[in-house]
């Protein structure tokens, strides 16, 4: 890449994947819709004066994590919002009973996910749903490529001694 | 417990499948991401918004008018600005407070616009279709300029007769003050509009009221 991309550009490549992100970070679908235009409008302010264009990615996931913290001290004030992400529990061949302890297992991961610190949360998604490098994500986070694991690392033990009992007997 | 902590090494870096209830669920919350509905309103959402800032403004100038000369200004969705008698800086910095867009000067994008509007005011044609993009005000003012605009060349209304069009037979003063607010002069008539008892009303200013009379007289319209 010897030439800076327009702007457009940035929009049609990253945005798709950008939403994904700020959709698991943020874990609400209204949420991560103001807050990819936020990130985009950010990004827009920025872009005249940014000269390394080797690492737009890790720019954008940057700013996009900026503003869900931004979004997420907003949501602080006001009331906690509950676990859009479920579907319905479909009828069908399991047993109701079944699928209501797998959905309450669901919903309390979840909790616990969103109860993680934000950059444990943040370095975890990008790790491992958004396939970031662990040099993006150190210069999406600020510090370095071992802190950036080590945030990865530290959400899932965090998970895995909440779920202690459950997971167990694998 | 070192093999366990092995497979969830490698389940995150994405080399193996999830090794626990726990990574399952995690799995099953967060892996196949928002559905293809959700990101396209998201897509949608964001174009929106960007749009506003990528919406190029071309601009040009027409001489040879009665009136003198005529800045014009248009963005993809229709003429968004007229000015008469300004400096070029004075048009450029109107348009940069309108729109986020760097104004771009282009004889050739106005063409159009400039053919019909000159063709207008040199009374070869009555009226002027060109699209305008009224976006960038209040929907009472889009309302009342609306409404303007359907008075015909040669005829005149009263600012208390669009204010009974509109639906709003006592926002008489406010609709005096979106005609004079208006963007685009000319090509939504204002100058068509007057005061109940025949003087030009409403308008401040010598300049205006000889712009008025002008543009009035070239329309055949006499005034007392």
């Amino acid at each position: 890449m010897n030439k800076k991309p327009d702007f457009e550009s940035l929009v049609e490549f990253h945005s798709g994947e950008l939403f994904g992100y700020l959709w698991r970070l943020l874990g609400d679908e209204a949420d991560a819709r103001d807050c990819l235009q936020d990130t985009f409008l950010r990004a827009y302010r920025a872009y005249a004066r940014v000269q390394d264009f080797s690492h737009l990615r890790a720019w954008l996931y940057k700013i996009a994590t900026n503003a869900a913290r931004t979004q997420l001290s907003r949501n602080h004030r006001r009331e906690s919002r509950n676990a859009p992400l479920l579907e319905p529990i479909p009828s069908g061949e399991r047993a109701v009973d079944v699928q209501v302890a797998e959905r309450t297992q669901l919903a309390q991961v979840r909790q616990a996910v969103m109860a993680l610190p934000d950059r444990q949360r943040a370095a975890l998604m990008m790790r491992k749903y958004q396939q970031l490098e662990y040099a993006e994500i150190a210069a999406a986070l600020g510090g370095s490529e071992e802190t950036a694991r080590a945030n990865v690392y530290q959400a899932l033990k965090k998970l895995r001694d909440l779920f202690a009992d459950e997971v167990n007997d694998e | 417990m070192n093999k366990q902590k092995d497979n969830y090494v490698n389940w995150v870096e994405g080399n193996g499948s999830a090794p626990d209830a726990l990574a399952r669920s995690v799995d099953a919350l967060y892996a196949s991401g928002p559905s293809a509905q959700a990101i396209r309103l998201a897509k949608l959402g964001l174009q929106t918004t960007l749009s506003k800032l990528f919406s190029p403004i071309y601009y040009d100038r027409l001489d040879q008018t009665p009136l003198g000369p005529v800045w014009l200004a248009a963005g993809p969705r229709g003429l968004v600005a007229v000015e008469y008698n300004g400096s070029e800086e004075s048009f450029r910095a109107y348009l940069a407070k309108i729109s986020k867009g760097l104004p771009t000067r282009s004889p050739q994008k106005m063409s159009g616009a400039k053919k019909m509007l000159l063709a207008y005011l040199h009374g070869r044609s009555n009226r002027i279709e060109i699209d305008v993009d009224l976006s960038g005000i209040t929907p009472f003012q889009r309302r009342v300029l609306e409404e303007t605009r359907k008075v015909p060349r040669g005829q005149v209304s009263t600012y208390a007769e669009i204010a009974r069009r509109i639906g709003q037979p006592k926002a008489v003063r406010a609709v005096g003050q979106a005609l004079r607010r208006n963007p685009v002069p000319i090509v939504v008539p204002c100058h068509r509009v007057i005061a109940s008892d025949g003087s030009l009303g409403g308008y401040s200013g010598q300049m205006r009221d000889r712009r008025k009379i002008e543009l009035l007289r070239l329309e055949g319209v006499a005034l007392a």
